[in-house]
C-alpha cells in the first residue's frame, strides 16, 4: 500500500525564529497527498508562511503530490513567506523539473542554508 | 515478447503495489533506471486518472497488460469507467495554474514527457483503452 510518512520539527534561525521542518518520507501519490495538504492546512491556519520541506526520505512523487506544492506557493508568497525544497532524490527533483517547477520553488541541498534563506526573505506585511 | 496482464480495482491503495510491480518487471528485463523510473511515472499517472476521473466514486476494474520486447515496452491500461475524451496535451502553463492555486492537471503533460507513445482509444461499449510506449 502507498504509505506516506510526515514528521515535522522545527529549527531556530540567527533570528532566533523558530522554521518548521517538514520531513515527508515514503510515497506522495494520489493514494497519501491528502494526509500532507491536511498538514498544510494547519500551517496556513496558523499564518505559519515560512516552511522547509525535508525531501530526504521520500522515494516517490507523482503529479499530484507536485501539485500540492504548487497549490499553496501563491497563498504563503502573498503573505511574504516562502516554502524551500531541500535534500530532493534524483527521481523526485526529476519530476520537479519536467513540469517546470523547479524554476518555481528553491531547490537546495543544505537545511541551514534553506532556513538562513528564509528568515532573510522580506519580513511579513502585517 | 513477453506479456503480463494484471488486473485491480480502481483503488489508490493498490498504486504502490503497480509501482513495485513495473520496478520489479524492469529490473528483471535489464532496462536502465531512468527508463524503468519513467514507466513507473507513466503507469502511476494513467492509473490515477482512470481511478479518479473515469470511475470517481463508482467501483470497477483495471485491466493492465505489459509487453516487453526488446527494443520497446508497452503498457495497456482498460477500464470500463466514463468514457475520456482527450484534448490534445499541451504545455501547461505554470504561473497560471499558481495563481488558480490549482492542484491538478498535470498528469497527461508528465505521462506525455516520459513515453514515446500516448494513445487513447474509446471503447465502442464503454470504457476506455489506453496505450502507452516507451522505446528502450
Amino acid at each position: 500500500m502507498s504509505k506516506i510518512s510526515i514528521n515535522i520539527r522545527s529549527r531556530k534561525s540567527s533570528t532566533e525564529e523558530e522554521i518548521p521542518i517538514v520531513e515527508i518520507g515514503g510515497s506522495l501519490d494520489a493514494h497519501t497527498a491528502a494526509q500532507l495538504e491536511e498538514t498544510f492546512k494547519i500551517f496556513l491556519n496558523n499564518h505559519q508562511y515560512k516552511i522547509i520541506i525535508d525531501f530526504s526520505l521520500l522515494e516517490y512523487i507523482s503529479s499530484g503530490g507536485v501539485g500540492l506544492f504548487m497549490s499553496i506557493i501563491d497563498e504563503v508568497r502573498e503573505h511574504s513567506g516562502d516554502i524551500l525544497l531541500v535534500n530532493l532524490r534524483p527521481g523526485v527533483l526529476r519530476v520537479f523539473q519536467i513540469l517546470g517547477l523547479h524554476k518555481i520553488f528553491q531547490i537546495l541541498y543544505n537545511e541551514e542554508d534553506a532556513v538562513a534563506k528564509l528568515v532573510s526573505s522580506p519580513k511579513e506585511v502585517k | 515478447m513477453r506479456t503480463i496482464k494484471i488486473s485491480i480495482t480502481n483503488d489508490s491503495s493498490y498504486l504502490a503495489h503497480i509501482r513495485r510491480f513495473v520496478y520489479a518487471l524492469g529490473i528483471e528485463e535489464g532496462y536502465t533506471e531512468d527508463d524503468i523510473s519513467d514507466i513507473c511515472i507513466a503507469t502511476d499517472e494513467a492509473l490515477t486518472n482512470v481511478i479518479k476521473y473515469a470511475y470517481g466514486d463508482t467501483s470497477g476494474d483495471i485491466e493492465i497488460s505489459f509487453f516487453m520486447e526488446a527494443d520497446k515496452f508497452s503498457v495497456l491500461i482498460a477500464d470500463q469507467g466514463k468514457t475520456f475524451n482527450p484534448s490534445p496535451i499541451s504545455i501547461p502553463d505554470i504561473e497560471k495554474r499558481i495563481k488558480q492555486r490549482a492542484k491538478g492537471g498535470l498528469g497527461r503533460y508528465l505521462m506525455r514527457r516520459v513515453m514515446d507513445v500516448i494513445e487513447y482509444k474509446a471503447q465502442p461499449r464503454g470504457g476506455n483503452e489506453l496505450l502507452m510506449v516507451k522505446y528502450l
